[in-house]
């Protein structure tokens, strides 16, 4: 008993301290301008549009749209006209009032209204927030001056017209406060209220980060052999806590690739043959639900999200209870969104579990492939916590049964392949196969990476026979797959001839895409499309490396610099060639490494032109739209081929592992605070 | 006490896997062949005029008793399977009439399908379903007539078409032989067979294929062989 209470006080009390040191922080640090400046009565600082101080001017101005803003009006109308081609209707431009058209640009008809401040001394301004009625997304900038002269000018805020109200961080001492309010109306300056917000607010969610950051830490001082003799185990507690995090810092915020569409899919995933679509939910599968960038407006956003989750007045629609084959990618969340409407949680909430449930999903996909892999654990388990990794699994996507399933298939391949006199058992054919064809059911080009077993040694099969069977099977099953991107077996509704019809497809994201005119284009350009790729490929390859892109990304949220990709690759790298004292490692062989090489090789090709064809405008100089995720599930196979068995470091196993867990962790930790806790929640 | 069940089972299947993967592989087969049989049959909506812009106005096209509106069109290479249109009661409680819908051939010759829907089952302004009895002739250049039979419904009960003003390709509206400056407005239904099983089971026969390849039947039947021979 005594044995035992021993950890259990230590735990306690490290717990103690690390809950304490985060409060502190919290607290003395990131509240520091309440204890020093919150004191003044409340009032002081809000102002309305019809205080006597306060100057208020409305105008007309012309604001210009951005290139983002341009693209998606010029799709668009784009899109109307195909639509309009395909129905056989004549297609009539659309005319909005508001836009402005030069040759060059376009240009948005705007009211600014002006508010101009004083503050009856200098005074340190935390936040400000600024609320007003407005019929449309507006924004407004702050400029703030001190004795006359401008102290800090370049504050944008946008103002959602659902939540009326724009939150944005200051941190500056002024006297006077312009406001400019850029509306597509114009409004009474009784209807605006500025406020200036230096009250003590704590953070539930910055508290929380910290508390992570030090158990973590603490984690890798106080224990040492779980990390290589429960690898696994290390691997799920870091994937569950930054993902948790990651889900929470996140909330309804739509940031990931292509979010809505997977939102969409796996809500109605989530029903039986009777959907029942709320506001809220149509909102976030347009695309459009409000997003907030601070504590203030995540607050506002949630109850507009909260009031509008009401089902009493739900659209109901029905769909087959048969969850075909390109949706089951999406049963994990589904069953995460199920589980949160039973138990009547808040939209918000819902959606945070429906993610949490996919990371739970991903998790057990890579837990299993660290626990089952006979040699570079490490790096299964390194390569399943990249940023990328995490935020895929902690956010709406299928990615994540991509990435997961194909982690796992990869690991049990090499394991064969380790293996190669010893013959292949049912078992591990079953979870092989299995593993290859659910990571490919959404993406179906990536069953080309099973074609790997087709060159296993016949020393692995009881005869010939056997094996031309076993090996005819695997092409089967890769052909009808990959048959599926140009005929989809199950399509229900009217886009039963839409769906096949191979002159109307190509990524409507995108203008002048056209799938036959793009293989038409390529196979009467051999040469010139060969040039394009083989450039394209070296170049982007090179744009990682020499960190003008940036690998570790949070999708749209951008990512981390080139210093953090250096770092990466220097890890990696490292991991692949040295293995530390006491970890055996064996080679896959010189076959398997030449014959991985020309798979990834032949992968990334056909990753590209599946890009070209569906994503690029014909005959387009540029390959469009590919994304470092997309050769993802080709690094551990990358990582098989530079394993050996000869070349070591002087390193012990026990700091080896912790020096490669902590740098993936920190790389993990310092792109949630970076890019999610305060850019949306501070 | 679930291990050893566990353990139990695992240890029974490995034993008895050569003759149950095949057999599994044969019930795979047969089951895709038996999915091939039994298909699924889908209804495809398709949306016609039913949006109004640039200057299109909604109206109602009522119809009297013996008038007759008519739609021609062309169906293409399928079969229509029925059509969906707004039906409009007017505010009226229609205790007997019928809305009266029938397919034609492009010579109006021979009638190829009959619907009759009572009015009152509706709301006031419905887009309702009405499917085609033999629907299979109902494809290429047909002609769907709508007629209202009152039944003994009284007279001043009279339902509506929901028409606008647009002009389709395709596509032409008459009322009483004089073709419209505008269209029916509706939705077009189609069907069509899927085979939801069968991109499944096809999968799985040759999973199940590939790991029978794993196990050494011949040395299963040998090893039985040599047990039979032993205790003999």
């Amino acid at each position: 008993m005594k044995h035992l209470k021993k950890p259990i006080v230590k735990y306690v009390v490290v717990l103690s301290i690390i809950v304490i040191i985060s409060l502190i922080i919290e607290v003395f640090i990131y509240n520091v301008h309440a204890l020093k400046f919150g004191k003044k009565d409340f009032k002081d600082y809000m102002f309305t549009g019809t205080d006597t101080s306060v100057k208020t001017q409305t105008a007309e101005d012309l604001v210009e749209l951005t290139a983002e803003e341009i693209a998606s009006i010029t799709v668009h109308r784009e899109n109307e006209k195909l639509l309009a081609e395909y129905n056989g209707e004549e297609y009539v431009e659309a005319v909005d009032e508001t836009l402005v058209e030069t040759k060059d640009s376009m240009f948005r008809k705007i009211k600014n209204t002006v508010l101009t401040i004083p503050l009856s001394e200098n005074t340190y301004i935390h936040k400000i927030s600024v609320s007003c009625p407005v019929e449309k997304d507006s924004g407004y900038q702050a400029i703030l001056y001190n004795d006359d002269k401008v102290v800090k000018e370049n504050i944008f805020c946008s103002i959602d017209y659902r939540i009326d109200t724009g939150v944005i961080s200051i941190n500056t001492s002024a006297d006077t406060v312009q406001i400019n309010i850029m509306s597509d109306a114009e409004i009474a300056p009784a209807d605006i209220k500025v406020e200036i917000l230096n009250e003590f607010s704590f953070n539930y969610l910055r508290f929380l980060f910290f508390i992570i950051v030090f158990a973590m830490a603490a984690f890798f001082i106080l224990t040492k052999s779980v990390f290589w003799e429960k690898m696994e185990y290390t691997f799920a507690l870091c994937s569950l806590l930054l993902g948790t995090l990651l889900i929470l810092g996140i909330g309804t915020n739509q940031i990931s690739y292509d979010e809505h569409v997977h939102a969409l899919t796996a809500y109605n995933t989530s029903f039986g043959a009777t959907i029942e679509t709320t506001e809220s939910v149509m909102q976030m599968a347009g695309n459009n639900l409000p997003a907030f960038s601070n504590q203030e407006e995540r607050s506002l956003v949630e109850q507009y999200e909260q009031v509008n989750n009401d089902y009493s007045w739900a659209n109901i629609s029905n769909q087959s209870r048969f969850i075909s084959y390109d949706k089951r990618a999406y049963i994990p969340t589904a069953i995460g969104l199920k589980l949160g409407r039973m138990l009547d949680l808040p939209f918000a909430w819902n959606v945070m579990l429906g993610k949490w449930f996919n990371l739970l999903f991903y998790t057990i996909l890579v837990f299993l492939a660290v626990k089952w892999a006979k040699h570079g654990k490490i790096f299964v388990a390194a390569f399943g916590l990249i940023p990328n990794n995490i935020f895929l699994a902690s956010a709406f996507t299928y990615d994540t049964a991509v990435t997961g399933f194909l982690i796992l298939a990869v690991v049990l391949t090499a394991n064969e392949m380790i293996a190669n006199n010893k013959k292949m058992t049912w078992l591990s054919t079953f979870a092989i196969l299995f593993s290859y064809m659910a990571g490919s059911l959404s993406k179906p080009i990536y069953i080309i990476m099973a074609f790997m077993l087709l060159f296993f040694s016949s020393k692995k099969f009881e005869n010939r026979i056997q094996e031309t069977v076993f090996k005819s099977a695997v092409v089967i099953i890769a052909g009808l797959m990959v048959y599926t991107i140009f005929k989809p077996p199950v399509v229900a509704g009217s886009d039963f001839e839409l769906v096949g019809n191979l002159a109307y497809a190509g990524d409507k994201r995108n203008t002048g895409t056209s799938v036959l005119g793009q293989i038409e284009y390529i196979v009467g350009n051999p040469l010139q499309y060969t040039k394009l790729l083989l450039t394209s490929m070296v170049t982007e390859l090179w744009s990682y490396v020499s960190g003008t892109q940036q690998f570790f990304t949070y999708a749209y949220l951008q990512g981390l610099s080139k210093i953090w990709t250096w770092i990466g690759i220097a890890l990696f790298g490292f991991m692949a060639l040295f293995a530390p004292i006491g970890e055996e490692r064996v080679s896959i062989g010189k076959k398997y490494r030449i014959l991985n090489l020309i798979m990834i090789f032949g992968m990334s090709a056909i990753v590209w032109t599946s890009m070209y064809v569906s994503y690029t405008a014909v005959g387009s100089g540029n390959i469009l739209g590919v994304q470092s995720r997309y050769f993802f599930p080709l690094f551990i196979p990358f990582f098989y081929c530079l394993m050996n068995a000869r070349l070591k470091c002087r390193i012990a196993k026990e700091y080896y592992y912790k020096i490669i867990f902590a740098v993936i962790i920190c790389m993990n930790l310092w792109a949630t605070y970076s890019l999610v806790l305060k850019t949306m929640n501070f | 006490m679930i291990k050893s069940m566990v353990a139990k089972t695992a240890a029974w299947i490995n034993k008895h896997i050569a003759v149950l993967l095949p057999i599994i592989t044969l019930l795979c087969a047969v089951a895709l062949a038996a999915s091939y049989v039994f298909p699924n049959k889908v209804l495809d909506t398709y949306v016609f005029n039913m949006e109004e812009e640039n200057g299109i106005e909604e109206s109602i096209l009522m119809l009297e008793a013996e008038s007759i509106v008519s739609l021609q069109m062309n169906t293409g290479s399928r079969p229509l399977r029925g059509i969906q249109v707004g039906i409009h009661k007017n505010s009226g409680v229609f205790e007997n009439g019928i809305l009266l819908t029938q397919v034609y051939d492009s010579g109006r010759t021979t009638m190829l399908s009959e619907n009759r829907y009572a009015i009152k089952d509706g709301l006031d302004l419905q887009y309702v379903y009405l499917p085609f009895d033999n629907y299979e002739s109902c494809v290429g250049d047909i002609t769907i007539e709508f007629s209202y039979d009152a039944q003994g419904n009284t007279a001043d009960e009279m339902p509506g078409l929901m028409i606008n003003t647009a002009t389709l390709e395709e596509k032409e509206t008459y009322l009483d032989g004089e073709m419209l400056q505008g269209n029916l407005k509706g939705y077009l239904i189609y069907t069509h067979n899927t085979y939801p099983l069968t991109y499944d089971l096809k999968l799985c026969l040759f999973l199940l294929l590939a790991m029978t390849m794993t196990v050494n039947i011949t040395s299963v039947i040998k090893r039985k062989r040599d047990m039979e021979h032993e205790a003999s």
